[in-house]
């Protein structure tokens, strides 16, 4: 029997016949080369078969109830037609984005632009209108004026 | 099948959120795990998780309550991964070709200290090796080479799930297991000349 190291690979995975696994046997005993090269290759199967820790990711609770929500109980469609996940974070994050742009300052924001010369494409101009508007609403009902 | 998981499986088919959501909390790190190592990314893991989630919620009602629960699961998750790994496979790059022509896993390895040789053969040292050999693989090699040592399935349960030759199976792990082979040679200075392989 030849040296064979894809038979040494089958060997391992446990892929042989009783009767092929015989024959690797007996050449191995005879075969010094090939008992180092299955020595070696069992280095390899060891540390190919121990788990690789893989640190979960924070957002797998959260991808979880997502994916509850758009398709759990009663909601049952074809999962094609859902938000990918980047849709799905932007979803999250709206709330968060919006609040961030009705902070007190958003409404200097326009002029501060404007002062440095800058321009800005129509949506970027249209959006910080009306944050701007909204923060003075927000402003004048503060003060006891009431919305008008 | 394991009995929490038939009877979380049955309260979902009822239409339980509870069920959906313990069954989904026992296995969503199972997923990512698996996603993270057939895919090898970050960004990638999460969003073939996401894929694999939906597709198990959306899926229950098929699945056949009196068969292994997680055999299911898996092949859920190989076929997302598969996909993804198709579509996102340049058509100029065949998912079982290799890097580069002069690709060399020797070349990932850290170059090695004069000074201190007995620190490059560490453990530690070696896994790092490995697993950057691993992330350079082409796809599909890593993908048998991970449902073979992790997931500890036979070449025809490899075969079944990928939809691969069986033929093809054996010669991809043997393709990258010899790779792998070279980046540990480079470590143990093994010899690679003379030998088949």
């Amino acid at each position: 029997m030849p040296c064979d190291a894809e038979l040494l690979q089958a060997y391992l995975d446990g892929e042989l016949s009783e009767q092929a696994a015989r024959e690797l046997k007996g050449h191995l005993a005879g075969c010094r080369a090939c008992r180092g090269e299955l020595s070696r290759l069992k280095l390899l199967w060891f540390e190919l078969s121990r788990p690789e820790e893989v640190p979960l990711p924070p957002e797998l609770p959260y991808i979880r109830q997502q994916v509850i929500a758009a398709a759990g109980p009663g909601r049952g469609g074809p999962a094609e037609e859902r938000s990918g996940f980047w849709e799905l974070q932007k979803l999250a994050w709206r709330p968060v984005t919006l609040t961030t742009a009705y902070l007190p300052g958003a409404g200097e924001i326009k002029e501060l632009i404007l002062a440095a010369g800058r321009e800005l494409p129509g949506l970027l101009l249209g959006s910080l209108n009306l944050t701007g508007r909204l923060w003075q609403r927000g402003r004048s009902i503060k003060k006891g004026r009431g919305p008008r | 099948m394991d009995t929490d998981d038939r009877q979380l499986v049955l309260k979902c088919r009822e239409g339980r959120e509870e069920g959906y959501r313990l069954l989904l909390t026992r296995y969503e790190g199972y997923i990512y795990s698996l996603c993270y190592r057939l895919a090898g990314r970050r960004e990638d893991a999460l969003e073939l998780s996401q894929e694999a989630l939906l597709k198990v919620v959306t899926g229950i009602k098929s699945f056949q309550v009196n068969r292994p629960f997680k055999p299911w699961l898996r092949q859920v998750v190989i076929n997302t991964c598969l996909n993804f790994l198709r579509r996102h496979t340049p058509e100029t790059l065949s998912l079982d070709q290799p890097v580069g022509e002069d690709f060399s896993l020797g070349d990932t390895l850290a170059t090695r200290s004069s000074d201190d040789p007995q620190a490059q053969v560490e453990w530690m040292e070696t896994r790092q090796a490995l697993r950057m050999a691993l992330s350079r693989l082409p796809p599909l090699f890593r993908l048998v080479l991970t449902l073979r040592h992790q997931e500890e399935m036979s070449y025809q349960e490899i075969a079944d799930a990928t939809g691969l030759p069986l033929g093809t199976v054996k010669t991809y792990l043997f393709r990258a297991r010899n790779l792998l082979r070279q980046s540990l040679s480079d470590l143990y200075g093994w010899e690679v000349n003379g030998r088949a392989l």
